[in-house]
């Protein structure tokens, strides 16, 4: 894991006592809320429904256990004894005082964690295949790209004030984990023509109101080039992107208005217009980064487990993905056991996972954008050990991206911008589809829920989406059909007329019955759909059969 | 008739204008229902001096409760999250 350097820790530190200032001069009425807010959303500071919420930036999804525990103690010492994971790779804290953020800041600090830039017009914290540097498909670690893009963007002057705010994501495995086609700008390791590694560069994704898949700005960007290349494209949008319209102030409305190929040119023009060579990325400082992240530790090359509790045979088919290395493997914890909260954890979860990831997993673990936790390297005579101290903890659901692997934001609950719930509708939602059978049988099929428009649970890119709407004080849901990230990356399409909180988990379940029905086997939801078209699935979502 | 709310400054905490004493309390039955023209009147003054309050807003009075066609929304401002780890932890204790 990357470890600052003396100056950058004292940045951070010097941040927190700006803001420490700032919020004292806010509570003292120095400052007026108008001042004040937009110094808090770039430290990370929301005000939602019941309290404030603090976003703290987990790094590309990468935590060390000191880290863990860290999160685990101002859950219990600030909190209500629970963090959020989120699909950004961050975590939120539900329920903070004003009062108590610079305390919270100073435990973060010493662990190498803070809040800034996950708010605000800026550019956020960068996602990352949480899977890095273990999975048996990579092609390149992502994580020190990522980490060097950190570096540039934080606290960048020219792009610390954008039209809005701007994501971006790097993938250096073959599978896109994350979802990079749905982000401002998306990062794609390949092999150029001449057998070099280097990005592809996808522009113009993204979710909210208006969901776009991004589009090919460039086929091949050699690796020296990411910072200056990215600078022209976050200089072009910084001076054309519309500030006058919220809801047309992303980088894809623009890459929309423009073209690509007009966009492209720009983006080109302003390229060939930095100085030669001020933002080539050196040798020495790419190798400096990667230095902190090293291969994967040497494992004997044992064999799987096979033999077992049924409920680990389980597990292990389901929540482990092969490593690069033999004799390791990677393990997916899962925040989604049947009826749960999507992404919570609690204190005790936290600090009995932390000493189990010591314990078994090299002291490592990553947050993945489907709201769980991930132990990338574990040993293959490890994993019994390891899932009979995830069960103690009720960590060890074996549903990772089946049906009950439901992604949901925190909805109405919590969130001061959502129309309806989403947390009681996805524990309703997995007891349905548990209980109906389904979650093992109908085999990867992704199911996201959001509680209004900016998507914040991912609904635009899910086999099925659930979008929470207001009509006229009550809730109800729209259900999309064919959402997904990857290389085949499409916008899941509106299936018909909303239907109620009640409604939405008997329709799901008869989604799935139909699917099962229908399926070639071992043919994906989203396959399915193409061949069949969404009329035999719409029919089972609305029940025409029996109507 | 109508409330006012808005959140507490230091807390976040939800929060109800009540006129006598004039003051700020989390309870919204001891909180002072104004009528609508004078209901405006109060949230002009009380947004030129906050105080400790945020974003100070009028909730309408309807027979679903607080907040009219947004009676959700401020239900679950007052009575907090209606389902997720919050309410586990207190429904068990720890």
């Amino acid at each position: 894991m990357y470890r600052y350097r003396d100056d950058e820790t004292a940045l951070v530190l010097e941040r927190i006592e700006e803001f420490e200032d700032q919020i004292a001069r806010r509570l003292s009425g120095e400052l007026s809320e108008d001042a004040f807010k937009p110094l808090r959303l770039m430290n990370g500071l929301y005000l939602q429904l019941h309290a404030y919420m603090l976003r703290v930036a987990i790094p590309y999804g990468t935590l060390d256990t000191a880290q863990l525990r860290a999160l685990a103690r101002i859950a219990e010492r600030f909190d209500r004894g629970y963090g959020h994971f989120t699909t950004r790779q961050n975590l939120q804290f539900n329920w903070i005082a004003l009062t108590e953020v610079p305390a919270i800041l100073r435990e973060l600090a010493e662990v190498g964690l803070h809040a800034i830039q996950t708010s605000g017009n800026c550019i956020r914290n960068v996602t990352a295949d949480p899977f890095a540097g273990a999975a048996a498909d990579e092609l390149e670690d992502s994580r020190p790209w990522a980490e060097l893009l950190r570096q540039w963007s934080t606290f960048h002057p020219e792009f610390s004030f954008l039209p809005r705010k701007f994501k971006i994501a790097v993938n250096g495995a073959r599978e896109d984990r994350t979802a990079l086609r749905f982000h401002d700008i998306g990062l794609q390791w390949v092999r150029g023509p001449e057998g070099a590694g280097g990005f592809e560069v996808w522009v113009g994704g993204g979710q909210g109101r208006t969901p776009r898949v991004a589009r090919r700005l460039r086929a091949f960007l050699a690796p020296e080039d990411l910072l200056s290349y990215l600078t022209a494209v976050l200089r072009v949008y910084n001076t054309h992107g519309r500030r006058d319209n919220l809801y047309k102030a992303r980088i894809k409305i623009l890459v929309d208005s423009l073209g690509l190929e007009a966009f492209r040119e720009e983006v080109e023009a302003c390229w060939a217009s930095l100085p030669k060579g001020s933002l080539t990325l050196p040798e020495g400082e790419r190798d400096r980064v990667k230095s902190f992240f090293p291969p994967p530790p040497a494992a004997e090359d044992a064999p799987l487990p096979y033999l077992g509790p049924p409920a680990f045979v389980q597990w292990l088919k389901v929540n482990r993905r092969a490593h690069q290395r033999p004799g390791l493997a990677s393990v997916v914890v899962s925040l989604k056991p049947i009826g749960g909260t999507p992404g919570d954890a609690t204190t005790a979860q936290m600090v009995g996972l932390a000493d189990l990831v010591d314990r078994y997993g090299f002291g490592e673990l990553r947050v993945s954008p489907e709201q769980n936790l991930i132990l990338p390297h574990v040993r293959n005579g490890d994993l019994l050990a390891l899932w009979e101290g995830l069960s103690d903890l009720g960590l060890a659901t074996a549903n990772h991206n089946l049906a009950t692997d439901i992604v949901a934001c925190p909805g109405l609950d919590y969130c001061n911008l959502a129309n309806a719930r989403a947390i009681p509708l996805a524990q309703a939602l997995s007891l349905a589809i548990e209980s109906a059978g389904l979650s093992d049988v109908a085999g990867t099929l992704r199911i996201k829920l959001s509680g209004c428009i900016n998507a914040c649970g991912h609904h635009h890119i899910a086999d099925l989406g659930i979008l929470g709407v207001d009509k006229r004080g009550e809730e109800f849901y729209q259900i999309t059909l064919g959402g997904r990230a990857g290389e085949e990356a499409a916008v899941g399409e509106i299936s018909g007329p909303s239907l109620s909180a009640d409604a939405v988990p008997p329709a799901v379940v008869r989604v799935l019955r139909a699917y099962l029905a229908l399926r070639k086997p071992g043919e994906p939801f989203a396959h399915a759909l193409q061949r069949l078209s969404h009329d035999p699935f719409k029919e089972a979502l609305y029940d025409r059969a029996a109507a | 008739m109508k409330l006012i709310t808005a959140n507490h400054l230091k807390t976040g905490r939800v929060i109800y204008y009540q006129a006598n004493p004039a003051g700020w309390t989390k309870d919204p039955e001891a909180a002072t229902a104004f009528h609508d023209e004078v209901a405006e009147a109060q949230l002009d003054a009380l947004e030129r001096a906050p105080g400790d309050a945020l974003g100070p807003y009028l909730i309408p009075l309807s027979n679903k409760g607080l907040g009219g066609q947004k009676w959700r929304r401020e239900s679950l401002r007052h009575r907090g999250p209606s389902a997720g780890t919050t309410l586990r932890l207190y429904e068990e204790p720890r």
